[in-house]
């Protein structure tokens, strides 16, 4: 039997609670448990998580001509040279990029940054040493298609995620306790930036208030970054404007136990994000029993699958503030689009199942020459 | 109202609901009238707000609007130092009198509030300046080489 082939995991930053950090991780384990020999390799590297930084991951790949999967997240310097100099098999983990034009005019660094980003996934789609591609969703697959890339060398694996640690944290006490004597309607999760749809949020708070009467008390949780800070200010004013300052809570980033607290003591998971690549609060929303309603854009329809809420990418705000008014009230139709959420996920997400994709696209890539 | 959807029996045909959502917010709205709360922004108008909503540099507790804040605070942190009057002309003079001994009589609980109005300022200047060491030291992390703006979702 001959031994499974070394896999070297490129990433440009891995640190605690990012996505892409946890999807790499998921997959050494992964990749470890199968028998291939495995190793991390990172532009920056917190404290305390196993990986050797970039420098060193030529000489490791050569040396035992591994498999490369490298996790396109940015543009990134660094991984583009390696990739260009290595000799063994690559495959691309695909994580989305957030188009630039959602940066334009908000700020420089971030536009650059996405820009880059952008470039890099345009020349890795059409690279010819990429063997294969893992696309996080079928929307991301579609993306990369439509760049260039092979339909016969992509595949579909969702984010790797450590749901279990979400499950089995406990709730901050005293949050809870606060939380629970003032629940949220509608909780969103998601870090402050112009794709995620905060203005859309509160557009449609204050729409509810014109049709029904009442405030939709909103929970929005998430990282503000400074950089970002222009962004942040026109939410702010938006929420002065519109006269929700009471009823709308903005947590900025929190820890496990504080977002544990925040998925329990709301009511509905409100999405109006006009980019996603996967979307991985709506996993952990149906995980912790939160009914979603969503709109359609980017990978948000077949992450929450077809049973769920998921309104027309077009529906207006008024239609978005009818479905909350009315999944709020209905308990029997809330509990049923729940079994439809956590139904999909178990159907399509599970932890064995994106093992098992990600495992096949080692296989083939590394039988594929090299 | 929901039967149609099918929820009753667990399932949803969410092609109908959709339908009975939008005929809903067709019928509230035309209930309510026009909506005040506007509509998407195109991308002219979201870039003249953005342009309105300040300077790209995170605006911290050290901010001209935070001290002018603590400033308008402090001058009414006092509530002895409020000016008495009376807009009546024919009984100003026994209003203010009354006023002023009023005044004197609860001068412990106004003193004591004062003393709490000063401290809590206090708190919110110290708290402002820990919070600027701490922003600082942040977007000194952030805007290391090594950890750029996260391009993707």
């Amino acid at each position: 039997m001959t031994q499974p082939r070394p896999v070297a995991i490129v990433l440009p930053s891995l640190v605690p609670g990012d996505a892409t950090g946890n999807d790499a991780l998921g997959m050494a384990e992964v990749t470890a448990a199968a028998g291939h020999e495995t190793q991390i390799f990172a532009g920056r590297i917190a404290a305390g998580l196993p990986a050797d930084p970039i420098a060193a991951a030529l000489d490791w790949i050569e040396r035992r001509s591994a498999l490369v999967v490298y996790h396109l997240a940015s543009g990134w310097a660094a991984g583009r040279a390696l990739l260009e100099r290595t000799r063994s098999p690559i495959i691309v983990r695909d994580h989305n990029i957030t188009p630039s034009r959602f940066f334009l005019g908000v700020s420089e660094e971030f536009l650059a940054a996405t820009q880059a980003g952008e470039a890099d996934r345009r020349h890795l789609a059409v690279n010819c040493h990429v063997r294969c591609f893992i696309a996080c969703s079928p929307f991301s697959a579609g993306e990369l298609q439509s760049l260039g890339a092979d339909p016969a060398r992509l595949r579909i694996a969702a984010p790797l995620h450590p749901l279990d640690q979400l499950e089995t944290a406990a709730p901050d006490p005293r949050r809870l306790r606060l939380w629970a004597e003032d629940p949220a309607d509608a909780l969103f999760v998601g870090r402050f930036a112009p794709n995620k749809g905060h203005l859309r949020l509160l557009r449609v708070a204050a729409r509810h208030r014109e049709l029904f009467g009442e405030a939709l008390r909103l929970r929005i949780v998430g990282r503000q970054d400074p950089r970002l800070h222009r962004w942040q200010a026109l939410v702010r004013q938006e929420c002065r404007r519109l006269d929700l300052d009471s009823s709308v809570d903005f947590t900025g980033e929190v820890d496990l136990p504080l977002l544990k607290a925040a998925y329990l003591t709301s009511r509905l998971f409100l999405c109006c994000s006009e980019h996603e690549g996967f979307c991985l609060p709506l996993i952990e929303a149906s995980t912790l029993g939160l009914a979603a309603v969503a709109l359609d854009h980017g990978a948000i329809g077949s992450t929450l699958g077809p049973g769920a809420l998921v309104l027309p990418a077009t529906a207006d705000d008024d239609e978005i503030a009818v479905a909350l008014h009315r999944t709020l009230r209905d308990a029997r139709l809330r509990d049923a689009l729940l079994a439809a959420q956590r139904a999909h996920a178990r159907q399509h997400f599970s932890r064995a199942l994106v093992a098992e994709e990600i495992l096949k696209a080692l296989a083939e890539a590394g039988e594929t020459g090299g | 109202m929901l039967d149609r959807a099918g929820v009753g029996d667990d399932t949803i045909d969410i092609e109908t609901l959709l339908e009975e959502i939008r005929h809903e917010a067709e019928t509230l709205r035309q209930r309510a009238g026009a909506s005040r709360v506007g509509s998407n922004l195109d991308p002219a108008e979201l870039l003249r707000k953005l342009a309105d909503a300040g300077p790209a540099r995170p605006a911290h507790s050290g901010s001209l609007d935070h001290d002018q804040a603590i400033a308008r605070m402090r001058d009414n942190a006092d509530p002895q130092s409020t000016a008495l009057g009376s807009h009546r002309k024919v009984f100003a003079s026994p209003i203010l009198l009354a006023k002023r001994i009023l005044r004197r009589l609860l001068s412990p609980f106004l003193e004591q509030q004062a003393r709490f109005n000063g401290a809590n300022l206090d708190a919110l200047v110290d708290l402002g300046r820990r919070l600027d060491v701490l922003e600082q030291s942040l977007a000194h992390q952030r805007t290391r080489p090594a950890d750029g703006p996260e391009p993707r979702d």
